[in-house]
């Protein structure tokens, strides 16, 4: 089953299907309901009834859909994702050294920051 | 509702209303001496604990948000921190981060998450916005937790002066050691209302801004959250497929109610309504009684007529703002009479 990392946030393709008035995904042979309204509204998810999808999927254990869209995604960028309220840590991603390290160069030489306080930055410090 | 109540796993726990900042665009319904205390002491560590375990009893509670005010000017905060620690929840520390000293980071858990605000990469405007000369000591800080092996998130509030300095906020923010970033446009209540024309960005400015944080979250492969709702009928969330857009959740397993420094429940932290008093009554029956229930109820007139994809997760933006600026959810937020101009059709 294809699995993805996608701004750090695990997507899996499914599919769609509509029980009555409810709209289930199945993703690894399980069903999840996705709630509609909060991130899709009911008319986009009736245009992808039985297609196969892209969900988003947060939550570790108790995972729930965060978001979904249309499988392939279209357009340039992978998809776009309508979460409600972010919590902090599933935001959280580590950032590469190098990244750090030229943006540090790059703060000093525009004079942001510091020599002296550049040195006291531990880029990768924490493993 | 109830059943959907009962799912809430977030809460946000005010432990204090003081602040030794004084933010342009500082929403606190308590700032400028409006009084929210009627008396009542604020909650001690052991009452702060109880109510949290209280909540907990009540809902599959994972995270607790502390705030204020300004968190840290409570010298028991870390203390506090192990407490929600001890109890199996993780928990974020929402500050200005000017307090933040070599002596009092010891005593938080390494690995503990701060959510830190940087107005922007230049210490004149921060200064400015934050009212206080403090950038300095915010950046200081932000080295300080990388030291104690913790981690912070970025928080850029986004009003008229900033919108220019989003990237480069976002760059220092992730030089310094920033994990996650989080650019949230300013969010309007009763006492910012008489400076909004010259607080609040206009579609375009804010367009730009959420451009530039774009730009910087494909670049860097930082998450960046735009946690704050923007109704798309002021910019469009689609424009922006590296940004997470977050919505009001409405009362959903999503909310996060908070609690404030005297232990009553309120909606959320924007919001100066109280549910219910969380020291005589239970979560449950608070978050399921009329009172919430009708909170959350209204769609706004002027949006019910909205033909918009997203209209279902806008629903009119923020509620607790319409509320707060106008004594009622029945407009839409505030941000649109302010911010909007006509934008392409979807």
């Amino acid at each position: 089953m294809p699995e993805e990392k996608i701004l750090g946030m695990v997507t899996k393709k499914g599919k769609l299907s509509k029980v009555r008035n409810t709209y289930v995904v199945t993703v690894d042979r399980k069903r999840v309901q996705v709630p509609v309204g909060e991130i899709i509204a009911k008319a986009d998810l009736d245009k992808m009834v039985g297609k196969e999808v892209q969900v988003a999927i947060s939550g570790g254990k108790k995972a729930a859909i965060v978001g979904i869209g249309l499988w392939p995604p279209a357009g340039p960028a992978p998809c776009y994702w309508i979460i409600c309220y972010i919590p902090v840590p599933d935001l959280i991603t580590q950032i590469g050294p190098s990244i750090r390290e030229s943006l540090v160069r790059t703060m000093v030489s525009e004079k942001i920051i510091t020599e002296e306080f550049a040195k006291e930055i531990n880029v990768g410090s924490r493993g | 509702m109830a059943a959907e109540a009962s799912g809430v796993k977030r809460l946000v726990v005010e432990v204090t209303e003081g602040c030794n900042h004084a933010c342009l665009h500082c929403y606190n319904y308590w700032r400028n001496g409006r009084r929210s205390r009627r008396g009542r002491p604020a909650l001690s560590r052991k009452e702060i604990r109880n109510l949290i375990q209280k909540v907990k009893r009540d809902a599959p509670l994972t995270q607790v948000a502390l705030s204020g005010g300004e968190p840290l000017l409570r010298k028991d905060l870390p203390e506090i921190v192990c407490d929600i620690r001890d109890d199996g929840l993780s928990s974020v520390v929402i500050t200005n981060g000017a307090l933040l000293t070599d002596s009092n980071l010891d005593r938080y858990p390494v690995g503990s998450i701060f959510e830190v605000t940087l107005f922007s990469y230049k210490a004149e405007l921060h200064n400015h916005i934050a009212g206080r000369p403090v950038f300095n000591r915010v950046l200081e800080s932000l080295v300080r937790i990388e030291k104690h092996k913790s981690r912070f998130v970025l928080a850029c509030v986004i009003n008229k002066l900033n919108t220019h300095h989003v990237q480069r906020t976002i760059e220092l923010g992730i030089a310094l050691g920033a994990d996650a970033v989080l650019v949230n446009r300013m969010n309007l209540s009763r006492h910012v209302l008489p400076l909004a024309a010259g607080l609040v960005p206009s579609a375009s400015a804010l367009r730009e801004a959420l451009h530039a944080a774009d730009e910087a979250a494909a670049k860097y492969g930082i998450m960046i959250a735009v946690s704050v709702p923007i109704p798309p009928c002021v910019v469009d969330p689609r424009e922006f497929p590296h940004l997470h857009f977050g919505w009001c959740p409405r009362g959903s397993s999503e909310a996060y109610y908070t609690i404030g420094c005297t232990g009553l429940l309120r909606p959320c932290n924007h919001s100066s309504v109280v549910l219910g008093d969380l020291r005589k009554e239970n979560f449950q029956k608070i978050v399921s009684g009329n009172k919430t229930r009708e909170f959350w109820a209204p769609v706004p007139r002027e949006c019910r007529a909205c033909t918009h994809p997203l209209k279902d997760s806008c629903r009119g933006g923020c509620p607790a703002a319409s509320d707060e600026c106008y004594g009622t959810r029945e407009r839409m937020d505030p941000i649109v009479e302010f911010a909007r101009q006509p934008v392409p059709a979807a």
